[in-house]
C-alpha cells in the first residue's frame, strides 16, 4: 500500500440562512483531506470542525450516497456533480481535485429550484411534472407475470435506458437556459416506450410538457450541456423522441373526433 | 424556430446559386433578376412576403424564448462558469443572429429598398443592360409584355444588376461587412441548421453526427458561395482576376474609397454584350 496522500484546500461555498434570506460566499480552509474520502465526506469533515466551533453546518442535499437516489445538488466549479462526467456529487473522490485548489461550491441555480438553505434547492417542480403525467393509471396491484405482454428487447432496453434517470436535476442546473427537457424527456421516453404507457401516451406527453413550462423551466437550444453532465448518460435522443411525440400529439389533438356534445 | 429557420435555411441556398450567376457572363444574372421581377406580383410579393414573415416570426420567437430562459435561471447566477460541450457556435445564437439581423436590414436597403425608390445612385443601372429572350420569355413568360411574342430571340433593355453588385462591391467597407456577417451566419448556421432538426424530433443518436456534419458543410458552402462574389470583386479591384472581362468599374454611392470611383457615372455603359 502506497502511503495515502491528503490536500488542502479553499473553498468558497454558497451559504444562504434559508429561502427568503440574502445569501452570500463564505471561505473556508480545510487541510489534511484524504485523496479517498468522496467530496461529501469532505464537506462532513468540515461540518464536523464547524460544529465543534460553534457554527453553523453546511447544509446540504444527500441520501444514498452510493449515486443512485439523485438527492446530492451541487455546482463544483461550475459543473453540476463536479468535474467527473457520469458521477454524482457522492461518487466524486477527492483525488480528482489538486493540493492547494480553490473549489467554488454552489447550489442548482434555477428559478423552479429555489433555495432552501445553503446547497440544498427545493426540487418540488419536478414531483409536479411527473404528477402531470409520469405514471400508468391502470391497475396498481401486485406485479403480473412477466412476459405476459410481450415486449420487443430494443423497447425494453430503450425504456430501461431511459428509467435511468434519477431525477437530481444537473440537467437543468447545466442548461444555460435552466431547461428541464432531459428529465421530462426521459420520464415521458420511458413511459411512452412502453406497452403499458400507449393508451395515455399522447395526453402525457402534452400535459408533462405543460407542467414544465408553468413551473418556468427555461427552453432547449439544443447545446447538449445536460447530457454531457448528466450522472447517468441520459442523451438529447430522449429530447428528439419526446419532440417526436409531442409534435404527433399536437396534431392528433387538433383534428380530434369531438363526438357529440363534448370538448 | 425550427420551422421558419428551415424555410429560411432552404431560401439561402436558392440565393447562393443565384449570386453565384456573377461568375458567368453579365446576361445571366440580369435576365434571371429579370425574370423574377417579371414575375405576377401576386408572386413576388407573396415570397417577399412569405420570407419576411419566417424572418419575423424567426426573431420573434428567439426574443420570447430569450425572455424566457434568462428569467429560468432566477434570481442568482452561477459565479463560476463552466462548459463541458456546447459548442462555440451554439452559444454564440444569439449574437450571430442579432449581426445576421442588422445584415439583412443593410442588405436589404442597399439592394431592393434604393433600387425601388429608384435611387440616384443607381439610376445609371436602369435599363443599362440588354438580354436576350426568347419570344414567350421562357417559363415566366406568362404575360409577354416586352415586345413582339411571336417567337425567335427578342432582347430587352433591363436593369443592370451585374453592374449594380460590381460597383456595390467595390467599396472595401460594403465588402467588409458582408465579410464579417457571413461570417456569422456561418457560425448560426453550422448550429442552427442541424438544431432544427431536434427540435420537431427528426434525430436520434445516430443521426446527430451527421446533421452535425451535413450542417456545417452546408453552412461553409453556402456562406463560401456568398463570400465569393464580394471577395473576388475586392481581389479584381487590386488584381486583373479575368473573373469579370466586361466590367467597367464604376462608382459606388456609398464610398468614395477606391481610386475607380474617378469615372463619371454619365459615362456610356459598355456592360451590354448583346446588342438589339
Amino acid at each position: 500500500m502506497s502511503e495515502e496522500k491528503t490536500l488542502s484546500l479553499t473553498l468558497k461555498v454558497w451559504r444562504q440562512s434559508k429561502a427568503d434570506a440574502k445569501g452570500h460566499f463564505e471561505t473556508y480552509k480545510v487541510s489534511n483531506v484524504s485523496t479517498g474520502s468522496s467530496f461529501l465526506e469532505m464537506l462532513d469533515i468540515l461540518n464536523e470542525d464547524l460544529v465543534a466551533q460553534g457554527k453553523e453546518p453546511i447544509a446540504f442535499d444527500h441520501d444514498c450516497r452510493e449515486g443512485i437516489c439523485g438527492m446530492c445538488s451541487m455546482t463544483i466549479n461550475g459543473m453540476p456533480h463536479g468535474p467527473l462526467p457520469g458521477v454524482t456529487t457522492c461518487q466524486l473522490h477527492m483525488r480528482n481535485f489538486r493540493d492547494g485548489e480553490t473549489i467554488t461550491i454552489e447550489p442548482w441555480r434555477a428559478k423552479p429550484f429555489p433555495v432552501i438553505k445553503d446547497l440544498i434547492v427545493d426540487r418540488t417542480a419536478f414531483d409536479k411534472i411527473i404528477q402531470a403525467g409520469g405514471f400508468v393509471s391502470v391497475r396498481t396491484g401486485s406485479a403480473i407475470d412477466a412476459n405476459i405482454i410481450p415486449i420487443a428487447k430494443e423497447t425494453a432496453d430503450l425504456a430501461m435506458d431511459a428509467a435511468e434517470c434519477i431525477g437530481c436535476g444537473a440537467c437543468v442546473a447545466a442548461c444555460k437556459n435552466a431547461s428541464a427537457m432531459l428529465f421530462v424527456s426521459s420520464k415521458v421516453t420511458q413511459l411512452n416506450t412502453l406497452p403499458q404507457g400507449q393508451p395515455e401516451k399522447d395526453r402525457r406527453v402534452l400535459a408533462m410538457v405543460k407542467a414544465m413550462d408553468d413551473a418556468g423551466f427555461g427552453n432547449c437550444s439544443n447545446l447538449g450541456e445536460c447530457q454531457a453532465v448528466c450522472p447517468k448518460g441520459q442523451t438529447l435522443d430522449f429530447i428528439a423522441k419526446m419532440n417526436r411525440d409531442y409534435a404527433v400529439a399536437s396534431i392528433k389533438k387538433l383534428f380530434k373526433s369531438r363526438g357529440k356534445s363534448r370538448k | 424556430m425550427a420551422v421558419t429557420g428551415l424555410v429560411l435555411v432552404l431560401f439561402l441556398l436558392v440565393h447562393v446559386v443565384g449570386n453565384l450567376q456573377m461568375f458567368q457572363d453579365p446576361s445571366h444574372i440580369n435576365t434571371y433578376a429579370h425574370l423574377l421581377h417579371s414575375l405576377p406580383p401576386v408572386c413576388l410579393w407573396g415570397f417577399r412576403a412569405f420570407i419576411l414573415l419566417c424572418f419575423v416570426v424567426h426573431f420573434g420567437i428567439a426574443i420570447k424564448l430569450k425572455i424566457e430562459n434568462l428569467n429560468a435561471r432566477g434570481p442568482e447566477g452561477y459565479l463560476t462558469k463552466s462548459t463541458r460541450y456546447a459548442a462555440w457556435s451554439a452559444r454564440m445564437m444569439v449574437i450571430s443572429g442579432i449581426i445576421v439581423l442588422l445584415f439583412v436590414f443593410g442588405h436589404i436597403i442597399h439592394f431592393t429598398i434604393l433600387k425601388e425608390a429608384g435611387a440616384d445612385c443607381l439610376a445609371q443601372f436602369k435599363d443599362a443592360a440588354t438580354i436576350t429572350a426568347f419570344g414567350d420569355h421562357g417559363l415566366f413568360g406568362y404575360l409577354g409584355t416586352h415586345g413582339p411574342a411571336e417567337g425567335g430571340a427578342i432582347t430587352y433593355k433591363v436593369f443592370d444588376v451585374y453592374g449594380m453588385v460590381y460597383a456595390g462591391f467595390s467599396c472595401p467597407w460594403i465588402a467588409g461587412a458582408y465579410v464579417i456577417a457571413m461570417l456569422a451566419l456561418l457560425s448560426h448556421l453550422s448550429h442552427g441548421a442541424h438544431s432544427m432538426f431536434q427540435s420537431i424530433g427528426w434525430r436520434n443518436e445516430t443521426l446527430r453526427p451527421i446533421l452535425r456534419g451535413v450542417a456545417v458543410v452546408y453552412a461553409v458552402v453556402v456562406c463560401g458561395g456568398l463570400l465569393a462574389v464580394p471577395a473576388a470583386i475586392q481581389l479584381d479591384q487590386h488584381v486583373d482576376t479575368g473573373l469579370f472581362p466586361t466590367v467597367h468599374k464604376t462608382a459606388c454611392c456609398a464610398c468614395d474609397a477606391t481610386p475607380e470611383n474617378n469615372v463619371p457615372a454619365t459615362e456610356p455603359e459598355v456592360i451590354v454584350t448583346i446588342q438589339q
